[in-house]
C-alpha cells in the first residue's frame, strides 16, 4: 500500500520536469567554455572533429547500457562484448574478403550474447550483475584463446576501414551512424511501447508483469539490444584500429556506465535519458580531450571522471528528494 | 498467515541452504584434489597447496570484508584500489625512514577513511553503493598515479616489514597466519555481536531495521570502513610481500573478492552472508588457476573457468531453492 501511494505520488514530479538533462547539459556547456578559453586549440574543426570521434565509442555502449539500467539491470560484460565482436568481424573478413559479411558475423556475435546474458537473467533467474560479471570473464577469455598471439589483424580492406577512416558530408562515417542509431533508439525509447514497458518494468516490475507486460521477453530484448550496441562499437573500433588487440574494450563497461550515469540515467531503474547519456559520453571525452590540449598528465582524468559522477549523481539525488517533498 | 513464524521458517531454510552450498562446495574441492592428484604428482603435496593458500590470503582478506558489505546489500568496487592507497602510503613513508609503526597506522587509517568516505557517500549523499565506490575506485587510482608519477615506490624493505609478508611463523607463512586470525575475529563479529546482526537484519530488510531502532547510517559507514580497513592489511601485506608499490596494484582484485563471496553463498542482495564460505571462495579461485597451471593449459581457459563456475555455483542455488519451495 505504501509503496503503491509512493510511486503514484513520485509520478506526476517525474513528468512535471520537463527537461531532466538540463543541469548536466549545463555543466557540459560549461567545460565546452572553459576548453575553448584555455585552449586555442580547442575549437578547431579538426579537434572538435577528433573529440567526436573520440566519443562515439563509448556514447554507443552507453546507449545500450541505457536501456539495461533503466529496466533495472546492469551489464558488465560490454567490454568484452565489444572486443570479441570486433575479432569475429575481423576473422570473417579474412576468411571471405567481404567487409559486409565481416561486421554481419560481428554484430551477430553481439546480439548472440546478450541474447544468452537475458536467457541465463530471466530464465535462471541470476542476478543480472553476475551473469554480465561471469560471462565478460568467459568471453574475454573466449577472445584472448581466440587471437593467441596477443592480436586479430590483417583485415584492413578499404571497404571496411571506410567504416571509420572515411568522412561523409564533412563528418568522420562513425559519427554519423551514431546520429542514426541515436534517433532511432530515441524514437524506440520515447514513442513506442517497448520504450514505455522498459521504464514501467524498471520502475515496478511486479506492476509491469501484473498488467500484461511480458517482461521476460522486454528483458531479454533489452541485453540483446546492448549486446549489439556494444558488437556495433567494436566493429567500428576494429576497422579504426585494423587490428583486435585482445585487451579490446577492456574497462569500456565502467566507462559506458558513467556516461549513462552522468546523464541522469538511474542505478536503480526506472528512469533514462538516451539524450543524458550522449551528454555524459561528451563530457568524459571533453575531458580526455581537454587534458591532452592542456597538455596535463592524463592521470588526472580518472580523479576528475570520479568526482563528477559524485556531483552529478548527488544533485541528482538530492533534487528529486526534494521533488519528492513538495 | 502468521508473519513472525514464515520469517523464522524463511531464516531456517536459508541457514540450511547456506550449509547445503557450503557441502556442495567442500565435495568439489574434494573432487578437484581427487581427480589432480591422479593427474599430476606434484598438485596434492603440503608445499602446493600452501602455496596455493598464501595465494589466495590478499583475496580472501578483502573477501572477509566484501562478504559484511553484501550482507548490508551493498557492494564495495573500490577494495582494489584501497589496497594500492594503504600499501603505498605504508611503502612511501618507510622509504623515508619513518617508524614501522606509524607508518603501519598511516596506511590501516588510509583504509579505513577512504571506506568510511563510501559509507559516508551510500548514507548521507544517498548514492547507490556501486556508483559510490566506482568513483571511489576511479579517483584512487588517479591519485596513486598522481602520487606515484607512474614510478613505483620501492627501497622500503625495512627488517620488521619484510616479516609481514615474508615471514614464518610455526611453520606457516605470516600472511596465512594473519588470515586465520582475521577469520576468527570477523566470525565472531559477524555471528556472535550486535553489530553481525544488525548487518544481516539490515540487509534483509532496511526499513524494518530502521524501525526497530537501528542506526542504519551508522551502521552502513563502519560496514564500508571495516572493507576498506581489510583493504589495507591486504594491501599492506602485498606491498610487503611484492618490495614494490606499483599504481595499477590491486586492479581488478574486487572482482575477484565479490566473485569469491559469491561463490560461498553471500547473496548481493543482502541478508545472508558466510565467512567461511568466502573463504573456501577465494581458495577455489586459486585452487583452479593452480590446476590449470599444472595441467599446462592455456592459463587463457582460467578466465572462462572461472566465469562459467559463478554461473554454475548461483545456477545450482537457484535450481535446489526453487525444487525446495515445491516441497513445502
Amino acid at each position: 500500500m505504501m509503496a503503491t501511494e509512493k510511486a503514484l505520488k513520485g509520478r506526476p514530479s517525474v513528468h512535471k520536469k520537463k527537461f531532466d538533462e538540463l543541469g548536466i547539459l549545463i555543466v557540459a556547456i560549461a567545460l565546452f567554455i572553459f576548453l575553448s578559453i584555455a585552449s586555442p586549440h580547442f575549437l578547431k574543426f579538426t579537434n572538435i572533429q577528433n573529440l567526436l570521434l573520440q566519443s562515439v565509442f563509448v556514447m554507443l555502449v552507453g546507449f545500450g547500457m541505457t536501456f539495461v539500467l533503466t529496466i533495472g539491470g546492469i551489464d558488465l560484460s560490454v567490454g568484452s562484448i565489444l572486443g570479441f565482436s570486433g575479432a569475429t568481424c575481423g576473422l570473417m573478413i579474412i576468411a571471405t574478403g567481404s567487409a559486409a559479411a565481416g561486421v554481419l558475423t560481428g554484430l551477430v556475435t553481439g546480439v548472440g550474447f546478450g541474447f544468452l546474458n537475458g536467457i541465463l537473467i530471466t530464465k535462471l533467474k541470476i542476478a543480472p550483475f553476475l551473469v554480465t560479471f561471469a560471462m565478460n570473464s568467459v568471453i574475454r577469455g573466449i577472445l584472448l584463446l581466440t587471437s593467441s598471439n596477443g592480436s586479430v589483424s590483417g583485415f584492413g580492406i578499404d571497404d571496411f576501414t571506410w567504416l571509420s577512416q572515411g568522412y561523409a558530408i564533412g563528418l568522420p562515417v562513425p559519427v554519423i551512424i551514431t546520429i542514426i542509431v541515436f534517433v532511432i533508439l530515441l524514437f524506440l525509447f520515447k514513442f513506442t511501447s517497448f520504450g514505455r514497458y522498459i521504464t514501467a518494468i524498471g520502475s515496478n516490475k511486479q506492476a509491469a508483469f501484473l498488467s500484461g507486460v511480458s517482461t521476460n521477453r522486454i528483458t531479454v530484448i533489452v541485453y540483446m539490444l546492448s549486446g549489439l550496441m556494444a558488437a556495433l562499437s567494436g566493429v567500428l573500433l576494429a576497422a579504426r584500429m585494423s587490428s583486435v588487440p585482445s585487451e579490446l574494450g577492456a574497462g569500456y563497461e565502467m566507462d559506458a556506465i558513467a556516461a549513462a550515469v552522468i546523464g541522469g540515467t538511474s542505478m536503480a531503474g526506472g528512469k533514462g535519458s538516451i539524450i543524458g547519456a550522449i551528454i555524459g559520453a561528451m563530457i568524459l571525452g571533453m575531458i580526455s580531450n581537454g587534458l591532452d590540449l592542456l597538455s596535463v598528465n592524463q592521470f588526472y582524468r580518472q580523479i576528475i571522471v570520479g568526482i563528477i559522477i559524485v556531483v552529478a549523481v548527488a544533485l541528482e539525488r538530492l533534487t528529486s528528494l526534494k521533488s519528492e517533498k513538495v | 498467515m502468521n508473519n513472525s513464524n514464515t520469517t523464522a521458517l524463511e531464516a531456517t531454510i536459508k541457514k540450511n541452504k547456506i550449509d547445503r552450498q557450503l557441502i556442495g562446495l567442500v565435495i568439489f574441492v574434494a573432487a578437484i584434489m581427487v581427480i589432480m592428484s591422479i593427474l599430476s604428482p606434484s598438485f596434492l603435496t603440503a608445499s602446493n597447496l600452501t602455496n596455493v593458500l598464501r595465494q589466495s590470503v590478499f583475496i580472501m582478506l578483502l573477501g572477509f570484508g566484501m562478504t559484511f558489505v553484501l550482507t548490508t546489500g551493498g557492494i564495495d568496487l573500490s577494495v582494489g584500489v584501497v589496497m594500492a592507497l594503504s600499501g603505498g602510503m605504508t611503502g612511501w613513508l618507510l622509504s623515508f625512514n619513518v617508524n614501522i609503526v606509524p607508518a603501519l597506522i598511516a596506511g590501516f587509517a588510509m583504509g579505513t577513511l577512504v571506506g568510511a568516505g563510501n559509507g559516508l557517500m551510500v548514507t548521507k549523499l544517498r548514492i547507490t553503493p556501486f556508483i559510490a565506490t566506482l568513483a571511489t575506485m576511479s579517483i584512487g587510482r588517479g591519485v596513486m598515479y598522481v602520487w606515484t608519477n607512474s614510478i613505483p615506490f620501492r627501497n622500503y624493505m625495512v627488517g620488521g616489514f619484510r616479516f609481514l609478508g615474508q615471514g614464518n611463523v610455526l611453520g606457516l607463512q605470516f600472511p596465512i597466519i594473519v588470515a586465520i586470525i582475521a577469520f576468527i575475529v570477523l566470525q565472531f563479529v559477524f555471528r556472535k555481536t550486535r553489530f553481525g546482526r544488525h548487518v544481516t537484519a539490515f540487509g534483509s530488510n532496511n526499513e524494518s531495521a530502521k524501525i526497530s531502532g537501528i542506526n542504519t547510517d551508522r551502521l552502513q559507514i563502519k560496514v564500508y570502513a571495516l572493507s576498506g580497513f581489510m583493504a589495507a592489511l591486504s594491501g599492506i601485506i602485498l606491498a610487503s610481500r611484492l618490495e614494490t608499490v606499483h599504481p595499477e596494484m590491486g586492479k581488478g582484485y574486487e572482482l575477484d573478492a565479490i566473485a569469491a563471496a559469491i561463490i560461498g553463498g553471500t547473496s548481493l542482495t543482502g541478508g545472508k552472508g558466510s565467512l567461511i564460505g568466502t573463504a573456501l571462495g577465494a581458495f577455489i579461485i586459486y585452487l583452479i588457476s593452480n590446476a590449470i597451471n599444472l595441467l599446462n593449459v592455456d592459463p587463457d581457459w582460467e578466465t572462462i573457468v572461472k566465469g562459467i563456475l559463478i554461473l554454475v555455483v548461483v545456477g545450482v542455488e537457484f535450481l535446489s531453492h526453487s525444487a525446495n519451495k515445491r516441497k513445502l
